[in-house]
């Protein structure tokens, strides 16, 4: 007899429908699945028998059965599909009569003990599913129901379905989503840094306009300090961007924030022992969102910038300027969203203490490769540059308070209101012919761009990156449409490419 | 064919044999030396191919399978095409005796120097005044910028200088000494075959020096870098010199084998004082305790030579900056600043940089703020951070002032740094 239950699988960040046909019939007793399962979906057999059985239910073990999943060309992985395939083979053995599964998609990972598990990306995968009402882990339901709310059952066991649906027991619970209350965020306090104001000034337009930072300064210099606390300054995030990137991390396996929808950017910092399908995404089977991706709409702080191994850093070319990540293998791709904010620290060179005072013990060579890492096309996608010096210490005992992360985050918030205004989610967004339209140039800021491009401490291409920095620089002071020359000499400042970096000769 | 060529005392055939004898492995001046116990080159060679072992007691370090290499490499060299090489690639190669040969008294000299670029420089070496320039591959870029401004100003006033076209402070001075259109030639002494330009990222400096001066080596065309010849390098570098000057040194160093080397040749060792934190100065700052004399500017060592020609006059680098100087020189301001635009350029360092006061009447910085920052880093280099506590203003402010400042060719960013563009 012939059963079919509506699952879905995970395919990148987004779920894929799947339709699990099962059908047991007589004749040699075998198991059989076929649809180009994976290893982890060939063993959901094993664990199917067990949890049948352990649910005191019959497995139909002295028959034929066939599992189809279908569309059949598309590789499946994963342990999502457990729930669909023992359900379709109690509905195939009459154990549950069809009208009783009518309209009903299952997901969820079956235990030996009939036990029903949560599995990542439930967002997506519930997304997927087509069916009237959804049974998943009971554990996963809040997630689950972000996206199909009034539609998610919790279940804990198989036998408190199959009861449920027998009419044996209470049907499984309709689950809400988490209740959406605004939390304050648990942030790094910006005022912490001190006695910096260059560098503070740096991170707030970075904040401001979604501008690429580069920071170059000995160890102790407070880089890693400015990069989390360049988070806290970004708004939350729109309805949008909240769903994305909460079925990002629920596909990555990522903890959600009470069940529920991430609603700040996120910061992730790997460290750079990381492999280039780590940082951009891939994989073998799974397609699983890399770095990038789980820092989509948010912060990645790339650490110690000279130590990732060049292929690692060229990976990020692409996506720096697509804002989203194409995986390919094979005969199968994904897209991934991946518009992060990219935070470089690094040393001055290997050893970390820089040329400028003689303490430095590396040979140019190394100083040369080491700065080699980072040279060329990646270089010139950071807006702002700069070098970090370790705080003068006078002005962490004596110096006056800093602004609060709240007191810049509202600056922040009225410069990207301005970008939004312009079309575009920030100014680093702007787009080159754009510029005589939102970027104006007053007579004194051609002037000052004449006099650079004549010394050429800046190039036609460089001119662009100050233009769109400078529209940020204006919008956290007045938000005036032009931009004079003050805005462009103070943009071009903070696009050093420090000296010690690149091995002056 | 015993005829004398060009006067020298040296035949073709013994100059031929002490090419091929230069170029075999592991075979230093001292090891040279010892092979040529057994007569004059070309007879030693012979001997040395024929099994013959020389007298005395072998140089330490040489084995009997070295030997024996030695004699097989010799057995397939063939020394009239070892000759033949050189002349085609425009090398000459100067034997004692030679009347361009340079280290008339060199209690150490090596048996052959070979030559690119202008031999008769050499001859007149012995009558003009000579200086070598030389310190550390890993200096601040203070000393790399003083080693350019000493090798500039000395050329300038027609002295020769020397120097090993290393990287940090030997390649910073021949810089200098290649930007004075006019001044004293440039000699460089090298470690490898004059094939094989090392650093590698030296090969346009290498030519430079060959087309403007003379490029010298001990070792035959094809001979790689090797640890011990740069030491032996340094020898021939302290043999031509009246006088070495040491910009910088860490307290160990080549540039400390220079100075042993000149010593043994009673060459005078002057050094450049330096930053008692900086390590980079331990050494130099070593030798001025010890007694050597001091240098700041050019003029010190003129004076040390006793050179009565007084160069152009070199400005104290500590002095106030006056802005009516500065508006003076400004129109004939040479680019002989040793460091490049701020900006893109870096990213591509071909391109030139140029870094060029502009007149008063261009200037788009000024004002009190302007002043004040420019009053504040005539006492010493400073950071965006410090200005804006030393100023007052606001960081945007100093910010803006600061990039005005820097493209009127005033003041020069480098990383966190800012610092006053000297009055020269």
């Amino acid at each position: 007899m012939l059963a079919t239950v509506s699952s879905s699988v995970v395919d990148g960040v987004f779920g894929h429908p799947i339709t699990v046909e099962a059908h047991v019939h007589d004749g040699l007793p075998s198991f059989h699945m076929i649809g180009l399962p994976d290893a982890s979906i060939r063993e959901a057999r094993d664990r199917v028998r067990a949890a049948v059985q352990s649910s005191k239910l019959r497995f139909p073990g002295d028959r034929r059965i066939t599992i189809s999943l279908s569309p059949s060309d598309l590789k499946k992985h994963g342990a999502s599909l457990d729930l669909a395939i023992a359900l379709g083979i109690l509905v195939a053995t009459d154990q549950v009569t069809p009208e009783q599964a009518k309209g009903l998609g299952a997901l969820g990972e079956l235990g030996l003990d009939g036990s029903i598990r949560r599995v990542p990306g439930l967002i997506s995968l519930a997304d997927a599913v087509v069916a009237d009402e959804i049974v998943v882990p009971l554990d996963g339901a809040a997630e689950a129901a972000i996206v199909r709310p009034g539609a998610i059952r919790g279940v804990s066991s198989l036998r408190e379905l199959v009861d449920g649906l027998r009419g044996e027991g209470p049907r499984p619970p309709l689950v809400d989503p988490a209740p959406d209350v605004p939390r304050p965020r648990p942030v790094a306090e910006f005022a912490d840094v001190r006695g910096q104001p260059l560098a503070r000034y740096a991170v707030e337009l970075a904040a401001a306009g979604g501008h690429h930072l580069l920071m170059v300064g000995p160890p102790g210099a407070g880089k890693t300090m400015l990069a989390t606390r360049l988070v806290g300054l970004l708004p939350p995030l729109d309805a949008e961007d909240a769903l994305m990137v909460t079925r990002i991390h629920s596909v990555a396996g990522l903890a959600l924030p009470h069940g529920g929808l991430v609603r700040h950017p996120p910061f992730r910092a790997p460290h750079h022992g990381a492999t280039d399908v780590a940082l951009v995404g891939g994989g073998g089977a799974t397609m699983s969102p890399g770095e990038i991706s789980k820092a989509h709409a948010g912060v990645l702080f790339l650490d110690e910038m000279g130590e990732f191994p060049m292929r690692v850093i060229d990976g990020l070319r692409v996506p720096l300027e697509e804002g989203e990540v194409q995986i390919s293998r094979g005969n199968w791709s994904a897209m991934m969203p991946a518009r992060f904010l990219l935070v470089g620290a690094m040393n001055p060179c290997p050893c970390g203490q820089g040329a400028a005072d003689g303490h430095c013990r590396c040979t140019g060579q190394s100083r040369e490769k080491y700065a080699r890492r980072v040279s060329g096309p990646i270089l010139d996608r950071f807006d702002l540059r700069l070098e970090v010096a370790p705080p003068d210490p006078l002005m962490l005992i004596d110096g006056p308070p800093e602004e609060s992360t709240a007191a810049v985050a509202e600056r922040v918030a009225t410069a990207r209101a301005l970008a939004l205004e312009r079309g575009v989610r920030c100014n680093a967004m702007l787009p080159e012919r754009r510029l005589d339209d939102v970027a104006p140039l007053a007579a004194s800021a051609r002037a000052v761009l004449e006099r650079a491009l004549v010394t050429r401490a800046l190039t036609a291409r460089g001119l662009r990156r100050v233009r769109t920095v400078a529209r940020t620089v204006v919008d956290l002071q007045d938000g005036r449409r032009e931009i004079d020359g003050a805005a462009i000499a103070r943009a071009m400042s903070l696009r050093v490419t420090p000296h010690s970096v690149l091995g002056a000769a | 064919m015993t005829h004398d060529n060009n006067g020298s005392k040296l035949s073709d055939d013994d100059r031929a044999a002490l090419a091929a004898l230069t170029g075999l492995e592991h075979l230093g001046p001292k090891r040279l030396a010892w092979v040529l116990g057994l007569g004059r080159p070309a007879a030693a060679l012979e001997a040395l191919r024929g099994g013959v072992l020389p007298p005395g007691r072998a140089p330490v370090g040489v084995k009997p399978e070295l030997v024996e290499r030695w004699r097989s490499d010799l057995r397939a060299a063939d020394p009239a095409a070892v000759l033949l090489r050189h002349a085609e690639a425009g090398v000459a190669i100067l034997a004692p005796g030679d009347p361009q040969w340079p280290l008339g008294n060199d209690p150490e000299p090596p048996q052959m120097l070979y030559v690119r670029g202008d031999t008769t420089l050499l001859a007149q070496l012995a009558h003009s005044p000579v200086v070598a320039i030389v310190g550390t591959r890993r200096c601040s870029s203070i000393g790399r910028r003083v080693a350019t401004e000493l090798g500039h100003d000395l050329a300038t006033a027609g002295v020769t200088v020397v120097s090993g076209l290393a990287l940090g402070i030997d390649g910073a001075a021949h810089k200098g000494v290649l930007r004075t259109p006019d001044g004293a030639r440039p000699i460089g002494v090298v470690a490898t075959g004059l094939n094989l330009p090392y650093p590698a990222s030296h090969t346009d400096l290498w030519h430079d020096v060959a087309h403007r001066g003379a490029l010298l080596s001990e070792w035959p065309l094809g001979t790689p870098a090797a640890r011990w010849r740069f030491p032996a390098r340094n020898r021939i570098i302290a043999g031509l010199a009246d006088a070495v000057i040491v910009v910088e040194s860490h307290a160990r160093g080549g540039a400390l084998l220079t100075v042993d080397e000149a010593a043994a040749r009673s060459v005078d060792v002057l050094a450049v004082p330096g930053s008692v934190l900086s390590r980079s100065c331990e050494g130099t700052n070593q030798l001025l305790m010890d007694g050597c004399a001091p240098v700041r500017f050019a003029s010190d060592v003129l004076d040390h030579l006793g050179i009565s020609v007084l160069p152009p006059p070199v400005a104290s680098r500590t002095e106030k900056p006056q802005r009516q100087r500065r508006r003076e020189s400004s129109t004939n301001r040479q680019l002989d600043l040793p460091l490049p635009a701020r900006g893109e350029d870096r990213m591509t360092p071909s391109k030139p940089a140029a870094v060029v006061p502009v007149s008063a009447a261009e200037r788009i910085s000024g004002g009190p703020l302007a002043d004040s920052i420019l009053d504040e880093l005539t006492a010493g280099s400073s950071t965006i951070d410090h200005l804006i506590v030393a100023t007052q203003a606001s960081l945007p402010d100093v910010l803006e002032m600061v990039q005005y400042l820097e493209l009127d060719g005033l003041v020069l960013v480098d990383g966190a740094v800012v610092a006053l563009v000297d009055a020269a």
